[in-house]
């Protein structure tokens, strides 16, 4: 065990104090501190430019009602109360060009406008729109190159319905008050479910911040993500660079090959943990500071870091033995690539499991190592979490699967670490599991 | 100190040593010699149990081997390794973990090796700003750093500059007569034979010799003869009645004789001015080429043909 000890404290430091890893450390401080001051430094101010919007109002009854609503928010909203602008103002241009009645030659001509940035967007609105039954007529169309920039078809949308709204009011024979009293609303407001503690006191429903439903699963499956990618190559460059520089028979001459990959792993393991701390850490202090903690599900990070765990040593090891077999970085890349399919797979699958985390896709992905780990942490981190039997069923498994990938590297590596000569095919490293040593 | 009862290792068809046996004293200086790929390594890191044989028996310190053994052993491999990134007295002291020390007395075992091998000024230095001279002086003491009471020492001199490896040869002895047995394999017959007082010779993972030196050229006989002419003239084979395998050597020339070497010596004189006459034992190396040289001829699967002798 000391000798082990020793390894994990070698090779840990050597990771550890490098400038690249504190490097890394930094990052949480940098990526968040530097999101919140952009939003404070620039907010709205990123791009101010005018943006110039041709409508071509086919039923002649919506463009003076757009132009002034324009102006009204191009007075309000775009501009604060100390005449600072917090945001791009759009211009209203209605068309009066000749092929208004042309749908071909209308689209080409202000295409090219937008096209030559003689404008930003243009709209048509049909004949039939304002109608209630409008047929084929009742068209809304928006056109722009820059389908990223949406405030600008989303003021369009409301904008026009609104104005429909009150025409037709207005038409009914009510008056503006009404009007405002009829149309009037109330925004959704989201909640999860209510509970009651063990005193049976009702546990008050907090409030959905679907942001938060979205970033916390998956900031943390890229945390995962993020550990294990920047843990195991280390292994990987480690067993290597002993390999190739001949310090792995001076150490088997000192401990055993089961003791020498135990330790990198430990030590890689720790490494990672270190990694994805100091980001738990930061993430967790910020979320406190804007009493914004309730966001995380409770338990989210103890499972979060078991999880974590068991893939660091599955990957880690499936790392280390494999390389252990190959001459060079370039071969043991190679096997990497593979390896890693197992973990990006599950990884870009969490936007499925975020939607629909209960699904059956999302609890079948959940309970198959190694995607399981990603898969399930997703679930986790999306209130109210999964049933508790899934995941220690998903745990059992994972962790029946990180120990036999244990075993199968511990005997790979004991194998090829010793090994010269070319690199072992797939084949080659099935034949080694079942090889003597 | 160290015994190998009918070792056999295969490699996928090869093997690599065949039945083998082995006795190395406690306080020996054992020269393990046999050309390469003759099995001497494998030999070596089964005794460290770095690998396993397939059949046979080791035991070492009297005892069958246990990896916990290596504690007690200083192993230097043929292809040198240490980290280059790390700083000398860093990895010193990792390697002093690594055979059990504590850090406390790693540290202090690496500082004394490298005041003695003249490295004190390079101790907070990393490997890679380091000569290769210096690096296998470090990697000495990485083997030694323990105080092992078996070092096994894989081509320890290959590469050496002529001032390190008197350097590292007087420490190799001042080990041995502090009681370190010694093992140390290397192709170069020169070597062994200067520095070695028992030796063995592998070839084609079989044992061909065994003992002391003295012991291996008294079975030899003075059957060898060193003839050198003043005007450095070269002997042409069949000049010389009673003559065979001859070997120029530079300065003089060696041969085997049979017979009476009055008469090659005066068949020599009539040839030119004789400036220098030995008879000698075969060398080590003259020993290996009788030994190889039939085996050769044979198939691969042929094993040695002369009896190992014993000391």
């Amino acid at each position: 065990m000391r000798k082990v000890l020793a390894v994990v404290k070698t090779e840990y430091r050597q990771v550890v104090l490098t400038k690249s890893f504190l490097l890394s450390l930094l990052f949480p401080v940098l990526i968040y501190g530097g999101m919140f001051g952009a939003s404070i430094l620039f907010g709205d101010k990123a791009d101010l430019r005018d943006r110039v919007f041709v409508v071509a109002d086919r039923s002649g009854e919506l463009i003076a009602g757009l132009v002034a609503a324009n102006r009204d928010r191009n007075r309000s909203e775009v501009v604060e109360k100390s005449g600072r602008q917090v945001g791009p103002r759009f211009v209203i241009e209605p068309y009066t060009g000749e092929h208004l009645d042309d749908d071909q030659k209308l689209l080409l001509e202000l295409s090219e406008r937008v096209r030559t940035q003689d404008a930003f967007a243009f709209a048509i609105i049909g004949a039939g729109y304002p109608a209630v039954e409008g047929g084929d007529d009742d068209l809304l169309h928006y056109y722009s190159d820059s389908p990223t920039f949406s405030r600008l078809p989303d003021w369009f949308s409301q904008t026009t319905r609104e104005l429909v709204e009150t025409r037709r009011f207005t038409e009914a024979g009510y008056d503006q008050r009404e009007i405002n009293l009829l149309t009037s609303h109330n925004r959704l407001e989201r909640f999860s479910l209510a509970e009651v503690d063990e005193e049976g006191n009702l546990i008050e429903p907090t409030e959905e911040n679907r942001l938060a439903a979205f970033f916390i699963p998956f900031g943390l499956v890229m945390l995962i993500f993020i550990s294990i990618q920047m843990t195991t190559p280390i292994l990987l460059n480690s067993v290597i660079e002993e390999k190739m520089q001949r310090i792995s028979e001076v150490l088997l001459s000192s401990l055993t090959p089961m003791q020498l990959l135990s330790g990198k792993l430990i030590a890689g393991v720790l490494v990672g943990l270190t990694f994805s701390a100091a980001y738990v850490l930061t993430l967790s202090f910020t979320l406190r500071f804007f009493e914004k903690l309730e966001w995380i599900p409770q338990g989210t990070f103890l499972w979060f870091f078991l999880f974590l765990i068991m893939g660091m040593f599955t990957f880690g090891s499936l790392f280390a033995g494999v390389s252990a077999g190959c001459q060079d970085i370039k071969d043991s890349q190679n096997f990497a690539g593979t390896i890693i399919l197992f973990l990006l797979v599950p990884m870009m699958l969490s936007l499925v499991i975020i939607e629909s985390p209960d699904g059956p896709f999302a609890v079948g992905l959940s309970l198959v190592p190694p995607f399981s780990i990603l898969a399930m942490v997703t679930r986790i981190a999306i209130p109210p979490g999964p049933p508790d039997w899934q995941i220690y069923l998903s745990l059992g498994l994972n962790l029946v699967f990180t120990l036999t990938v244990l075993w199968a590297s511990s005997r790979l590596f004991r194998i090829g670490i010793l090994a010269q000569g070319k690199t072992p095919t797939w084949r080659e490293l099935l034949r080694w599991l079942f090889q003597r040593g | 100190m160290v015994s190998l009862f009918d070792v056999v290792k295969r490699y996928r068809g090869h093997t690599a040593v065949d039945h083998f046996n082995l006795q190395v004293p406690e306080g020996a200086l054992f020269g393990f010699i046999g050309p390469n790929g003759s099995g001497k390594t494998t030999t070596l890191r089964m005794i460290l149990r770095i690998i396993e044989p397939d059949s046979g028996s080791i035991s070492v310190f009297g005892k069958p081997h246990t990896v916990t053994a290596n504690n007690a052993i200083g192993y230097l491999p043929e292809e040198r390794g240490l980290y280059r990134k790390m700083t000398v007295l860093r990895q010193l002291v990792y390697f002093g973990n690594l055979k059990g020390m504590s850090n406390r007395e790693a540290r202090l075992s690496a500082e004394t090796w490298l005041e003695r091998l003249e490295l004190g000024a390079w101790r907070d230095k990393k490997l890679e700003t380091l000569s290769k001279g210096m690096s296998q002086k470090i990697q000495f003491i990485a083997t030694v750093l323990a105080r092992p009471r078996l070092l096994i020492l894989d081509e320890p001199f290959s590469g050496l500059d002529p001032v390190n490896l008197e350097t590292l040869r007087g420490a190799l002895l001042e080990l041995c007569r502090e009681g370190t047995t010694v093992i140390f394999s290397t192709h170069d017959m020169h070597t062994a034979e200067h520095l070695c007082d028992h030796i063995c010779m592998i070839y084609r993972g079989g044992k061909v010799l065994d003992g002391s030196l003295e012991s291996i050229q008294a079975t030899y006989g003075e059957d060898t003869l060193r003839i050198g002419f003043r005007d450095r003239r070269e002997l042409k084979p069949g000049e010389l009645e009673g003559v065979h395998t001859l070997r120029h050597l530079g300065r003089y020339m060696e041969m085997r004789f049979s017979g009476e070497p009055h008469g090659i010596l005066e068949q020599a004189m009539r040839l030119g001015r004789v400036e220098h006459f030995e008879i000698v034992h075969p060398s080590l190396h003259d020993i290996f080429v009788r030994i190889a040289q039939p085996v050769r001829s044979e198939s691969p699967q042929t094993t040695a043909p002369a009896p190992a002798t014993d000391a």
